[in-house]
């Protein structure tokens, strides 16, 4: 425990590393800080917004690298043969070391998330029970798994700068925040990126939290196949890497036994795996429900349209998809009173058919009471690949001054 | 008891070949690997340690066979091309490999004796060239293994410092450690005195 957490400061004490981070914390904390109040809440800050996703992995990604590079530039792998460490060993504690290095940077980020919502947002709300647990597994084991493969990919280069490039290269084209700019990739080439690969396996498919990449079944299959590929490769290039410096050096040739039975085993696991990772996912992380999302058809965007709707009697366009419902007196005055509406976001969203929202009235005055406030539940039915609203209860509260 | 045994170990360089390293280093002696520059001194001391792989001959440390996954135990090595992470400082440095050797409570002590107490907080790469290899020596120091291999300990020491060290390698003789080591300087080959053997076209005479 000692050595891990000395070798945890270690590898958080380098300039480049320190860069690193003092960086991602700048860009995301500004990506933050400049969002929509509506989009922060404490507990889902870093991982409801996909730029706060991206960058924590993007840094753990390149912290890992530069250190398993910096532990063979800097000699100290030799270092560990020479006073009788084997070279598992040795590969065992450089993985330690950025495990080590990721979890004092997801410590960090979620440290600084936490503020950063406090500050703008106030008093702290509620989670969501198991689900914010749920998705706070997933952002962890994330961040460990690309730790892992960084941590392998710098052993193996064992040259900082060129480590840290290739992370870089491998992340970026599968970034959310670039695939809202340029086209989106076929899902197959996740198994072309070691950190996009193991990113997709810890989603259950999703590529991202919030992202983009819509990864189905066949490409999440590959993915767990890939990232164990690049884990086992990585490692073998790793530990048969010269401890000295030779000219023209001939590698060792890598064990292919052990290669071979490690892809036989995830052969057998991805048969069964993915479509009991893909169950685990929460509902608000499936691929459906973020695609709805990107297309305006998710629960509480068809919830706010159609609340908006109703103040402006006539055709509404798209949202106009009701069930068949029918509004008490009370519902129908508060909607045709409204003066703002205020849907929860979706991460404090109970259950994916059931969305609460606030709606700011016309003042009504009752004796010395005013009104200004009407809380209503909407009830949600999914069609094929949207929602239709199925039922609006209240106003379940009013708030008066 | 033999700290050391080198037989007929072959290898290469690239498409050179080298080889055969044989000699043998004892407990409590001193050996020194003497030849021109680019005779294969070095090369022989980095087949000792078993960070080359021989394709012949075998390689013993303490008894005990060094290869592939079978790294050298109880050994001390200080290497010319060592490596440093300049924003550690020598006591973190050394904390990095003290678990192996078990020697978390020796760091101090053994900055003292290499003469780097003074800067054992001060990041590495502030030191100067002299006190780099003296942070070397205090990692080979680490733990008082049985078995010292040394590249050029005095290259960047100063004379007194070169006299010093002779003196700190008859006392670890005198303990039952083993030294073997490469050097050009002949003032500190004399001081150390013990064994030579001669180095030519990556082969022992």
């Amino acid at each position: 425990m000692s050595y891990l957490l000395t070798g945890a400061r270690a590898a958080v004490r380098g300039r480049a590393t320190r860069a690193v981070l003092v960086s991602g914390m700048v860009v995301a904390g500004t990506s933050t800080a400049l969002a929509r109040p509506d989009q922060l809440s404490v507990w889902w800050s870093p991982l409801s917004a996909s730029r706060w996703w991206e960058a924590g992995l993007l840094c753990v990604g390149l912290v890992a690298a530069l250190d398993g590079a910096g532990l063979v530039a800097t000699g100290t792998t030799r270092r560990w043969w020479c006073a009788g460490a084997t070279r598992d060993e040795a590969l065992a504690w450089t993985v330690l070391r950025a495990l080590g290095a990721a979890l004092v940077v997801a410590g960090s980020w979620i440290l600084v998330s936490v503020l950063v919502v406090v500050v703008r947002r106030g008093v702290p709300t509620a989670g969501t029970g198991n689900e914010v647990l749920d998705v706070a597994l997933h952002f962890v084991a994330g961040l460990v798994l690309v730790a892992i493969l960084a941590s392998l990919v710098g052993a193996a280069v064992g040259r900082t700068w060129a480590a840290a490039g290739l992370v870089l290269a491998a992340t970026l084209p599968f970034s959310s925040e670039l695939l809202d700019i340029v086209p989106q990739p076929p899902g197959w080439t996740v198994g072309l990126s070691p950190v996009a690969a193991g990113r997709a396996v810890v989603a259950g498919g999703t590529g991202s939290a919030l992202g983009m990449l819509d990864v189905s079944r066949g490409p999440l299959l590959l993915a767990a196949f890939a990232s164990l590929g690049w884990a086992v490769a990585l490692a073998s290039l790793a530990r048969t890497r010269p401890l000295v410096p030779v000219p023209r050096a001939r590698r060792a040739a890598p064990t292919w036994v052990p290669v071979a039975a490690a892809l036989a085993l995830m052969a057998a696991l991805g048969a069964i795996g993915p479509d009991a990772a893909a169950s685990r996912v929460p509902w608000m992380l499936q691929p459906s429900w973020r695609d709805q999302r990107a297309h305006g058809r998710s629960a509480t965007q068809v919830t706010g349209a159609w609340l908006r709707c109703q103040a402006h009697p006539g055709p509404c366009g798209r949202f106009e998809v009701t069930a068949g419902v029918t509004l008490g007196d009370g519902a129908r005055k508060v909607l045709t009173r409204q003066r703002r509406i205020e849907v929860e976001v979706d991460s404090l969203q109970g259950a994916p058919d059931t969305v609460d929202a606030l709606i700011e009235v016309e003042p009504v005055r009752s004796g010395q009471v005013v009104v200004r406030y009407a809380a209503v539940r909407v009830h949600l039915v999914a069609e094929g690949d949207r929602w239709l609203v199925a039922g609006l209860d209240g106003p379940v509260a009013v708030m008066s001054s | 008891m033999t700290a050391l045994e080198l037989h007929a170990v072959r290898g290469s360089l690239g498409r050179r070949p080298v080889g055969p390293y044989t000699f043998q280093v004892h407990e409590g002696e001193t050996v020194a690997l003497v030849g021109a520059n680019g005779s294969g001194k070095t090369t022989g001391l980095h087949y000792a340690l078993g960070l080359r792989r021989a394709t012949a001959g075998r390689v013993v440390v303490h008894g005990e066979p060094v290869g592939p996954s079978r790294p050298p135990f109880d050994v001390g090595a200080a290497l010319l091309d060592d490596g440093l992470d300049p924003d550690l400082t020598a006591r973190a440095d050394l904390a990095l490999l003290a678990p192996l050797r078990r020697a978390e409570p020796g760091i101090d002590e053994v900055l003292e004796v290499v003469g780097l107490a003074h800067a054992a907080d001060t990041p590495t790469g502030a030191f100067s060239a002299g006190m780099v290899r003296r942070l070397g020596l205090a990692r080979a120091l680490l733990g008082r293994p049985a078995l010292l291999v040394l590249d050029e300990p005095t290259a960047s020491l100063d004379d007194a410092a070169g006299a010093w060290l002779a003196a700190l390698l008859h006392e670890l003789n005198d303990e039952g450690v083993a030294v073997v080591l490469t050097s050009h300087d002949p003032a500190f080959l004399a001081a150390v005195g013990g064994r030579r053997i001669e180095v030519a076209r990556c082969r022992t005479s």
